[in-house]
């Protein structure tokens, strides 16, 4: 099987806090974290499909096609933003580096075949935070609950 | 053929598996990097 993938970098920044939890509680469970001021990270997304029309073209996707999802749908909500107040998804769900990447992938899910060539898959979103902290989410293998799970625009606002 | 990094890692992966026909070792993963921003992966399909 033939994995294509293309990274993205970006600069945004967000505070670990649950409204669930008592101010002792969150600072004990995110620590330096929970900062009320927040904190940024440069964040490096990998975004991995398969597939795609490679008899023709050789290739899995066109990489113009996916920067322009990426850019629309992504970087336009993430980039230079405090995600905690300026992402929508993120009202009610704290912005974990997990959280992240689930609403990553879900937004790259949901408009995936806006962009991409039919054929071509999203396999996986991975979101490097930290060089010690990466997660992953591996879309071709999350169960259609799973993934209806993840929170995106289109699911906050119904 | 198109020498697209697929294809490139595609013919990588044959060259390699043939020599890895008469070992004990399977090769299971080709990783090409063609730029910092791009890579493709082959990887063994496991039955």
């Amino acid at each position: 099987v033939i994995f294509a993938t293309r990274l993205y970098r970006f600069p945004a920044s967000h505070r670990l806090h649950s409204p669930d939890l008592s101010d002792a509680e969150n600072a004990r469970l995110y620590g330096k974290c929970n900062n009320p001021y927040g904190h940024g990270h440069d964040y490096l997304l990998e975004v991995t499909a398969s597939g795609g029309n490679r008899e023709r073209s050789g290739l899995v996707f066109r990489r113009s096609a996916l920067d322009r999802l990426v850019a629309d749908k992504v970087l336009s909500r993430f980039a230079y933003r405090d995600i905690n107040r300026d992402v929508e998804q993120f009202a009610n769900l704290v912005p974990t580096t997990e959280n992240v990447a689930l609403v990553v992938a879900g937004l790259l899910e949901q408009h995936w075949s806006e962009y991409l060539c039919p054929g071509a898959v999203l396999h996986r979103v991975r979101l490097r935070e930290t060089p010690r902290n990466t997660f992953e989410v591996v879309v071709s293998a999350a169960p259609a609950s799973e993934l209806r799970r993840i929170p995106t625009a289109r699911s906050s606002q119904s | 053929l198109v020498p697209t990094a697929e294809n490139l890692a595609g013919e990588i992966w044959r060259r390699l598996d043939r020599r890895f026909a008469r070992s004990s070792a399977v090769l299971s993963k080709v990783k090409l990097f063609e730029t910092d921003d791009l890579y493709v992966e082959v990887v063994r399909e496991e039955r």
